[in-house]
C-alpha cells in the first residue's frame, strides 16, 4: 500500500513539477480573529470554560488564551446562574453545579472581540446494567506476553429521544507504588456501533442509538495491550448532541491530517459568532480487576 | 327503392371518400456522401408541395408519407448539394440520395433548409458539434479533442484545467451518457482528463443533449453525447494522419467491396515514453525506467447485403498507463542480491458493438444491437527478490494490485416507424448485464516456488440488470406546433431487488413567426449507476457502483423554457432558462480516502440532493468564411446533504456563476485559416481552512503537538478560486499534393500566459510566512502538428 501511495504521490509529483506555483491574495477581512470557547458541563463539576482567540491560518502568532472577559451562565428561562471568574490565564469557573436536563447559555463578551454564546444541555445519566470479561487472545512478541481482552457491557437506551454515547477505557498500572494511567485502544466489529470502527482501533468510540432506539443492547468490544494492568476503568458517557457531533468530527480530523486522499473535515462547532465547543456529558464507569 | 339508391350513394360516397384517405405511399431510402458513401444523419427531406417534411434517423435512413399527387422532393444537408426531385408519387418509392459537397457555391446556395433551423426543430437543449470545427480549433499541445470542444458550449463546463470532463447544468461527470455508436463509454478520458478517448478523424458526428430529453434516451440525468463513428468510405482508399508533439495517429478507410462493404481503422499513441527512455536509462546505474503513454484503437466494418439489410461491427480499445521499473543489485561477502520491483498505474477502456440494420416495409425500420463494454483501472505493484551464495540462488516475492472496474453486456433493438409525415415514432427496448468490481484488492507473496500468501480482499464483486422501453413521438400540428412526447420505462435489478422508474418526457415549439420560435421541455430521468468521485486528487480513481438498499437510484426533474430564432439568415440565436432538481446524489463523507482498503465502498458516502437552474445564451453562425459560436451561462448550482456540512446547502465544487465561450474560425483564403478560442469561468468553489483554534483536548486534557489547533472549514466548498480564463490562438496552412493533402497547424495555448487556477493550498514562503499558495499547469504552450489526408 505505501508503494502505491509512493507511486501516486511521484505521479503528483510530476505533475507538479511541470506546474507553475505562485502566492495569491487571501482575503484575510474575512477571517478576524474571533472567541474560541471550550467547554463541558457535567453534573459533577461546576462550570468551566477556557476562552482563546482564533486566528487567520496564515497568522503565524500564538493562539493565546483571552483574559479579562465577562462569561456568564444563564438557564433556559433566561435568568442568570452566575458570572464565571478567571481562575488561571483563559479559564474561568464557577461555583454552581449544573443540573441534568436544563438548557444553559453561556454568552463570551471581551474588549476586541465580537460576543459569542451557546446552549447545551447535559443528557440524562444512562448507566451501565451489567459487564463481562473475557480473555481472547494471549500471544508473544520478542519482549513479552500480550493478552487481548474482550469486554461486553450492557445499558439500556432511554426511548423517545435521540441519544448519544461514548464509550472510552482507561488503563491504570499500580505497580510501582504510583498510579499510571493511559487510554486503552479499542477494536470491535459490533454493528451497533456503525461502520465507523470496523477496520480500526480508537481510544474513544462516538455513537448514536440509531440502531437500538430504546432498547437494551449489550456492546462487544476487544482490548489490546492490557497485560500487566492492574485495573481497567470502563466509562460509559451519555453525551449531548453537541459534545457528541464535536468528538465524532474531531476525531475524524485528527485520524486523517496528513492524508492528501482524505476529504476535508469540518470540526462541528455550537459557538456562535466563535469557534470551540460547549456540551454536556455524564459519566457511568465500572472498574475492572485484571 | 330510394331508400336502396340512398344508401348504394352513401356508401359510393364512404368508398371514394375512403379511397382518397387511404391512397398514400411512402418515400424512403438512404442519404449519402456522393464521395464517400457515409451516411448523412440528420439529413432533410422536404416536399414543398405537401409542406410535410422528416429527417434521416442515426443511420441515414429516412422515410415520408404521402398523398398520391405530384411530389417536389428535396433532400438536404448543410455543405452538400441539395438533391431536389419532381415525380408523381403513386407507389411506394426507394430513393436513395447521394449528395455532392457544395464546397464551391456560394455562401448564400448553401443555407440551411427551413426544416433544418434551430427554430424549426422540436428539439431544444441540443448542438449538433461540427466536426470539421472540432479540427480547425486550437487545442492543448495540437491534440483535437471532442470533449474540448464541447466545453466551449453554454451549459457545460469543464472540471479543472485540462480536464476533459464534462459539467452540464450542475450535474457531475458521472451523469453525462458518452455513447460511441450506441455502446456506453464509462471513461472518456486519458492522462488525468487532459485527453478525451475520441480520435476525431474516426469521427461522423457529435450530438449533445443537454435537456429536453427524447424518450429514446435513459441511463444519465444530466447529458447525452451521442457519438457516431464513420462506417467507412465505400468508394476508395483513403486515410488521414497527423504527428504531433507529443501523439501520432493514423485513420485508413475504405471498400473492401466497393458499395457493399467498407472498413475504417484508426489508431493514436503518445511517445514520450519511448523518446524518454533512453534519457532515463542513462541517468540512473542500474538501467531503471519509466514511463506514460495512452494509446487509442477504432476499427469498425460495415457491410450492406442488400437495399433492406445492413451489419456493422465496430470495436474500441484504449489504455492509458503509468510504468516505473526499478532494478537494484549489490553484493556482500560472497552473496549477491539483485531486486527487480515493477510499478505501474493503468485504466482503459474495451468496448465493441454489433448492430444490424433492418427495413421491415418502408415505413418501419429497425436496428437491433448487442454490444460490450468493460472500463478498467488497475493499480498494481510486483517486486521479486533474488539471492545467489554458495549453497544456491533463493528466489521470492511479491504483488499487490488493486482492481475496479465495470463490464457490461447488453442487447437492444429500436424502431423507427413514420405512418405518416406528422407523426415520427419510435419505440424499442434493452437489456443490459451489468458487472460492477467495486475495489478488489489482490495479495500474493512467494517464497520460492511457494506460494504463502495468495488473498482476495476488499468489496465484492457484483452483478445486476439493467431493463428499459419507451415510445415516442415526434407530432406536428398545424403550422405552428411540433412537439416530441413519449415515456421511458427502466428498471434495475441488483441483489435480489428492483428498482423501476416511469420517466416522461416533452418538448415542444411553438412558431411564433417564420424566424422566431418558443420552446419547452420537461424530462424525469433516472440513474442506477453511481459514479464514486475523489475530488481532491486527478487520478483515474472512479468507481462505479450499483444501487443498494442504502443508496437508492438518482432521479432528476428539469423544466426549460426558450426561444430560438435565425436572424438574417446566418446567425442563429437561442435563450434558454432551465431549472433542475436531483435526488440520491452520492459523495465521500467527511474524511473518507479513496485509498481505504478493507472498508466497503458504501460505508465511505453519504446521500444527499442537488439543485441547479440558470439562463444559457447562444449566438452561432454556421455559414461563411467567418463562423462560430459565443455562448454565455449564468447558473447556481447548489447540493444538500443532511450529514455533510451539518446538513446546511452549499455550492457545489464546479458552481460557476458565469461561463462564456467563444470559438471563431475564419477561413483567409482557400489555404489559411485561423481559430482563436476565448474561455472564462468564475473560479471553482474549493473546501479551504480559513482559520486555527484551540481544540478543547488542547487545553483540558493535555493534548499537544499535531493536534494542538483545529483548522476551521466555514462550510464545503466555501472558497472561490480565482476566475479561469485563457486565449488560444491556431493557424492551419492547407496545400494539395498530388498524394492528397497536408496541413502544417501552428498553436499557442493559453496566449497570454495566464496562471490560471488548479490547486490551493497553504505553504510557508522563504520567511517562514504562510501564504496562500496557487498551483497552475498550462503555461502559454505553443505546438504544431503535421498532417495530411490522402
Amino acid at each position: 500500500m505505501k508503494n502505491i501511495i509512493g507511486l501516486v504521490l511521484n505521479i503528483l509529483l510530476i505533475t507538479g513539477l511541470l506546474s507553475c506555483e505562485k502566492y495569491i491574495d487571501f482575503d484575510e477581512d474575512a477571517t478576524t480573529s474571533k472567541i474560541v470557547l471550550n467547554s463541558m458541563i457535567s453534573t459533577d463539576t461546576t462550570f468551566q470554560v477556557h476562552l482563546s482567540r482564533s486566528l487567520s491560518v496564515i497568522d503565524a502568532g500564538d493562539l493565546t488564551p483571552i483574559s479579562n472577559a465577562i462569561v456568564a451562565v444563564y438557564n433556559d428561562a433566561g435568568s442568570l446562574i452566575e458570572t464565571l471568574v478567571e481562575d488561571t490565564l483563559g479559564y474561568y469557573k464557577g461555583n454552581q453545579l449544573p443540573e441534568e436536563d436544563v438548557n444553559y447559555t453561556i454568552i463570551a463578551e471581551a474588549l476586541g472581540y465580537t460576543d459569542v454564546s451557546a446552549t447545551c444541555a447535559i443528557p440524562m445519566l444512562t448507566t451501565i446494567s451489567a459487564w463481562d470479561t473475557a480473555t481472547i487472545n494471549t500471544f508473544s512478541n520478542s519482549t513479552q506476553n500480550e493478552t487481548e481482552l474482550q469486554v461486553s457491557l450492557e445499558f439500556t437506551d432511554a426511548n423517545q429521544t435521540n441519544n448519544f454515547y461514548m464509550i472510552t477505557v482507561l488503563a491504570v498500572d499500580t505497580a510501582w507504588g504510583g498510579s499510571y494511567s493511559f487510554p486503552v485502544y479499542i477494536r470491535t466489529m459490533d454493528q451497533k456501533f456503525g461502520s465507523d470502527y470496523a477496520d480500526k482501533s480508537s481510544d474513544k468510540l462516538l455513537f448514536n442509538d440509531l440502531l437500538f432506539d430504546g432498547e437494551t443492547a449489550t456492546f462487544t468490544l476487544t482490548l489490546s495491550d492490557v497485560s500487566y494492568i492492574s485495573y481497567l476503568v470502563l466509562n460509559l458517557y451519555s453525551c449531548s448532541e453537541e459534545h457528541y457531533l464535536y468528538n465524532k468530527s474531531y476525531q475524524t480530523a485528527t485520524e486523517t491530517t496528513g492524508d492528501p486522499f482524505a476529504q476535508p473535515v469540518q470540526v462541528y462547532s455550537n459557538i456562535k459568532n466563535g469557534h470551540g465547543i460547549f456540551g454536556g456529558a455524564q459519566l457511568a464507569s465500572k472498574i475492572i480487576y485484571m | 327503392m330510394k331508400l336502396v339508391s340512398k344508401l348504394i350513394l352513401l356508401i359510393s360516397i364512404f368508398c371514394v371518400h375512403a379511397s382518397i384517405v387511404a391512397q398514400t405511399y411512402t418515400i424512403s431510402g438512404y442519404v449519402e456522401d456522393g464521395e464517400t458513401g457515409e451516411k448523412l444523419l440528420g439529413a432533410t427531406i422536404y416536399d414543398s408541395k405537401s409542406g410535410k417534411g422528416t429527417t434521416a434517423n442515426s443511420y441515414g435512413f429516412y422515410s415520408i408519407t404521402l398523398a398520391q399527387d405530384t411530389v417536389n422532393l428535396r433532400i438536404s444537408f448543410v455543405g452538400f448539394v441539395s438533391y431536389k426531385q419532381t415525380f408523381y408519387l403513386d407507389k411506394n418509392t426507394t430513393i436513395n440520395a447521394s449528395l455532392n459537397s457544395s464546397l464551391n457555391l456560394q455562401e448564400v446556395e448553401v443555407l440551411a433548409s427551413e426544416s433544418e433551423r434551430i427554430e424549426e426543430r422540436s428539439e431544444m437543449s441540443t448542438i449538433d458539434l461540427s466536426l470539421d470545427k472540432v479540427k480547425s480549433l486550437p487545442v492543448l499541445l495540437g491534440e483535437q479533442d471532442i470533449m474540448k470542444t464541447i466545453q466551449l458550449l453554454p451549459g457545460v463546463q469543464s472540471g479543472s484545467e485540462g480536464s476533459s470532463g464534462l459539467y452540464v447544468r450542475g450535474g457531475g461527470p458521472a451523469q453525462n451518457l458518452i455513447l460511441l455508436d450506441g455502446v456506453p463509454v464509462y471513461n472518456a478520458s486519458h492522462l488525468f482528463g487532459f485527453f478525451s478517448v475520441f480520435n476525431a478523424d474516426a469521427i461522423n458526428s457529435v450530438k449533445l443533449t443537454k435537456g429536453g430529453f427524447p424518450a429514446h434516451y435513459g441511463g444519465r440525468l444530466s447529458s447525452v453525447i451521442d457519438i457516431r463513428m464513420k462506417e467507412g468510405n465505400m468508394k476508395e482508399v483513403h486515410g488521414e494522419g497527423s504527428i504531433g508533439l507529443i501523439s501520432s495517429k493514423l485513420m485508413i478507410e475504405g471498400p473492401i467491396k466497393k458499395d457493399k462493404t467498407s472498413f475504417i481503422i484508426s489508431g493514436r499513441r503518445t511517445y514520450i515514453d519511448i523518446l524518454s527512455r533512453p534519457f532515463i536509462k542513462q541517468q540512473t546505474e542500474n538501467g531503471s525506467y519509466g514511463g506514460y503513454f495512452f494509446y487509442d484503437f477504432n476499427a469498425k466494418i460495415n457491410h450492406k447485403f442488400s437495399d433492406k439489410s445492413r451489419l456493422y461491427l465496430s470495436a474500441y480499445n484504449g489504455k492509458d498507463r503509468f510504468y516505473a521499473v526499478d532494478k537494484y543489485s549489490h553484493a556482500n561477502s560472497g552473496t549477491t542480491y539483485d531486486s527487480e520491483s515493477e510499478s505501474g498505474i493503468n485504466w482503459g477502456n474495451t468496448i465493441a458493438a454489433i448492430r444490424w440494420n433492418y427495413l421491415i416495409s418502408p415505413k418501419l425500420f429497425s436496428n437491433t444491437t448487442i454490444t460490450y463494454s468493460k472500463y478498467q483501472f488497475k493499480v498494481g505493484f510486483a517486486e521479486t527478490d533474488v539471492q545467489t551464495d554458495n549453497t544456491g540462488t533463493y528466489t521470492g516475492g511479491y504483488s499487490f494490485e488493486y482492481l475496479s472496474g465495470i463490464q457490461d453486456f447488453s442487447g437492444k433493438v429500436d424502431f423507427d416507424y413514420t405512418p405518416h409525415p406528422d407523426h415520427y415514432v419510435k419505440f424499442g427496448m434493452g437489456y443490459t448485464n451489468h458487472l460492477f468490481t467495486p475495489g478488489v484488492n489482490q495479495l500474493t507473496q512467494d517464497v520460492g516456488a511457494i506460494s504463502v500468501i495468495d488473498t482476495t480482499f476488499g468489496s465484492d464483486r457484483i452483478t445486476a440488470g439493467e431493463f428499459w422501453g419507451y415510445v415516442e413521438d415526434d407530432i406536428k400540428i398545424g403550422n405552428r406546433i411540433k412537439i416530441n412526447s413519449g415515456i421511458h420505462f427502466s428498471g434495475f435489478n441488483v441483489n435480489g431487488k428492483t428498482y423501476t422508474s416511469i420517466q416522461p418526457r416533452f418538448s415542444g415549439r411553438y412558431m411564433i413567426n417564420e424566424n422566431l420560435s418558443a420552446k419547452a421541455s420537461y424530462s424525469h430521468m433516472a440513474q442506477y449507476l453511481h459514479l464514486l468521485t475523489n475530488a481532491g486528487i486527478g487520478l483515474p480513481t472512479d468507481l462505479w457502483v450499483p444501487p443498494t438498499d442504502n443508496i437508492k437510484p438518482q432521479f432528476s426533474n428539469q423544466v426549460a423554457l426558450g426561444v430560438a430564432h435565425t436572424h438574417g439568415k446566418l446567425f442563429e440565436i437561442s435563450v434558454e432558462g432551465y431549472y433542475k432538481t436531483m435526488t440520491n446524489l452520492i459523495e465521500y463523507k467527511d474524511g473518507a480516502s479513496f485509498f481505504e482498503t478493507g472498508t466497503d465502498w458504501e460505508s465511505k458516502i453519504e446521500v444527499g440532493n442537488g439543485v441547479s437552474y440558470g439562463v444559457e445564451l447562444l449566438l452561432e453562425k454556421k455559414h461563411g468564411k467567418t463562423t462560430g459560436w459565443i455562448g454565455y451561462t449564468l447558473s447556481w448550482t447548489n447540493r444538500q446533504f443532511e450529514n455533510l456540512n451539518f446538513g446546511e446547502v452549499y455550492p457545489y465544487r464546479y458552481d460557476r456563476r458565469h461561463d462564456i465561450g467563444i470559438a471563431i474560425t475564419h477561413d483567409i483564403n482557400d489555404h489559411v485559416d485561423i481559430g482563436v478560442v476565448w474561455v472564462y469561468g468564475t473560479g471553482n468553489a474549493v473546501t479551504l481552512g480559513t482559520e486555527k483554534y484551540q481544540s478543547y483536548d488542547a487545553v483540558f486534557n493535555g493534548s499537544y503537538g499535531y493536534f494542538h489547533s483545529i483548522e476551521s472549514i466555514e462550510s464545503r466548498n466555501n472558497y472561490r478560486m480565482p476566475s479561469y480564463h485563457r486565449l488560444d490562438m491556431g493557424i492551419n496552412f492547407h496545400k494539395k499534393k498530388k498524394w492528397g493533402e497536408r496541413t502544417w497547424s501552428f498553436g499557442i495555448y493559453n496566449m497570454y500566459n495566464r496562471q490560471n487556477p488548479f490547486y490551493l493550498f497553504f505553504n510557508s514562503d522563504n520567511q517562514g510566512n504562510i501564504r496562500l499558495t496557487q498551483i497552475s499547469l498550462f503555461p502559454i504552450i505553443p505546438s504544431f502538428s503535421y498532417s495530411f489526408k490522402f
